[in-house]
Formats: C-alpha cells, sequence, structure tokens
C-alpha cells in the first residue's frame, strides 16, 4: 500500500483513443480495467503523468475514470487517492467532472 | 542684485522630480503597450486554433468515409490539444477566464459520445454535436476577448498619472 505512478505515454500508450475495448486496443475501458482498477486496489496514492500522449478524447477519458465510479468507486476516495500530472489543467477539471 | 525667492531657488528640484516620474510612466506606457501586443497575438493565435478546432470537428462527425474516421480523429485531438496549451499561456500572460472549465466543455461536446467509436455510424444527431461544438467555441473566445479587453481597458479609462510626462515637458519648456 504505497504510492503508485502511471504514466500513460509510456506505460499504457502515446494514442489513447476510444472508449470501449470493441473500439481498439488502446480504449478508456482496458486503460481503467488494466490499469486504474489494480492501482486502486494496490495503492493508496496513485500518481497519473498525462503528458506526453498525441491528446485526449472525452469519450477515453469518460470511460476510464467517469467508469470507476459507475464500478462503484466513491468520489470523495478517487479524489484523494489520485494525483495528476499535466501541463493542461483542463483535463484534470474534466476528470473531477465526472467523479463530481 | 536680486535675491531669489525660496520658490524660484528649488524650482528646479519640482521640475526634476516630474521629469523623472514622467520618465518612469512613459517607460511603464511603453513596456505595457509591448506586453499589449505579445498577448493580442496570443489571443490572435487562440482565435485561429478555435477556428481550426471547429473544421477538424466538422471533418470528424459530418464525415461518413470510415477509412478517415481514424485521420480526422488525430487531427482533431490534435488541434485540441494546441487550442489547450495555448489556452493555458494566455493564463500564464495574465489572463483571468475560466479556462479549465471552458476547455473542458469544448473538448467534452467535440470527443465525447461516441467519439473513436469503431461501430459509428452518421446519423442526424451529429449536426447537433456540431453546433453545441460551436457554441463551446463560442463561448471560450467571448471569455478570452472578455479577459483581454478588463485586462487592457480601452482609452476612454486612462488614469490621471499617465498625464505626467506632459506636464513634465511643459515644465521643461517654461524653464
Amino acid at each position: 500500500m504505497g504510492e503508485a505512478m502511471i504514466n500513460i505515454a509510456n506505460d499504457f500508450s502515446r494514442a489513447p483513443a476510444g472508449r470501449y475495448i470493441d473500439d481498439g486496443p488502446n480504449s478508456g475501458q482496458r486503460f481503467r480495467d488494466q490499469f486504474l482498477v489494480p492501482a486502486l486496489s494496490a495503492h493508496q496514492h496513485i500518481t497519473l503523468e498525462m503528458d506526453g500522449t498525441r491528446g485526449y478524447g472525452s469519450s477515453f477519458l469518460e470511460e476510464a475514470f467517469g467508469g470507476l465510479v459507475r464500478l462503484g468507486y466513491a468520489a470523495d476516495v478517487l479524489l484523494k487517492k489520485f494525483a495528476f500530472r499535466t501541463n493542461d489543467p483542463s483535463l484534470v477539471s474534466e476528470i473531477h467532472s465526472y467523479w463530481r | 542684485m536680486p535675491t531669489p525667492t525660496s520658490y524660484a531657488q528649488f524650482s528646479f528640484l519640482f521640475t526634476a522630480t516630474v521629469t523623472i516620474i514622467g520618465w518612469f510612466v512613459v517607460a511603464r506606457q511603453t513596456d505595457r503597450r509591448e506586453y499589449r501586443k505579445e498577448v493580442r497575438e496570443q489571443v490572435k493565435e487562440v482565435r485561429d486554433r478555435a477556428v481550426s478546432v471547429r473544421s477538424s470537428a466538422a471533418a470528424y462527425w459530418l464525415n461518413s468515409d470510415k477509412k478517415l474516421a481514424g485521420a480526422n480523429s488525430a487531427s482533431l485531438k490534435a488541434e485540441l490539444l494546441s487550442l489547450s496549451r495555448q489556452v493555458q499561456a494566455l493564463r500564464l500572460s495574465g489572463l483571468d477566464f475560466r479556462s479549465e472549465e471552458l476547455m473542458a466543455a469544448a473538448r467534452g461536446h467535440a470527443t465525447g459520445g461516441d467519439f473513436d467509436k469503431r461501430s459509428r455510424v452518421r446519423s442526424e444527431a451529429d449536426e447537433e454535436r456540431l453546433a453545441d461544438i460551436v457554441g463551446a467555441i463560442e463561448d471560450l473566445i467571448l471569455a478570452v476577448d472578455a479577459a483581454f479587453y478588463n485586462k487592457f481597458k480601452p482609452h476612454s479609462s486612462r488614469r490621471w498619472w499617465q498625464f505626467i510626462p506632459l506636464l513634465g515637458t511643459l515644465l521643461i519648456a517654461r524653464d
């Protein structure tokens, strides 16, 4: 139960795209199920490095992060556990909007 | 030989002080004018980029050719990424507006729903979505313009101290 660091560009894909696994290999659903959910189970704090990709679609962000709420994670827990590193604060604003 | 009055003795100090303050005011005004030009250029770049986002969004959502979907999607995401960076740069330049919220709204409309969905088919709802995207982009541009004119007031609201250089010039001319 320590800290986890996930660099989306290095650990997942430089081209995250799509909502569901059917939409492609770099979908929000796959990122949520293979990275976010295991990290939430194993770590107290998770830092996400979001820079370095070719941009995010809201469909990806909504499924990856909004999907956590649909899986039953409480919004206040998610807000406490996740920290974001990015040069684009609007991404954090958008992700937080899915948790409120 | 008449003795000069105390005013005449020290009047040069007053003139010198006003001249020095005037110099600072002129230097400050020059800096501010240059700064205004730079920020105005940044605002123009944001406007141009916003137009590109609108075009890329139309290309993605109104095109029914699946072969082009991947390229159009990548192009739209790249345009949004650039717009987001330019908007962030405006904030760093001192313009105060709801940049994060407005940028998130624009991205949400442009790339939400079934964006990047492999089985997506063109529908009438796409035209409504495009109208939402245009609205969100216009909101962003409006907020940028309002922030610009809030920071750089029009000439009608000049401050009194901006006339100090003129007073200094008049005093020098009189002496």
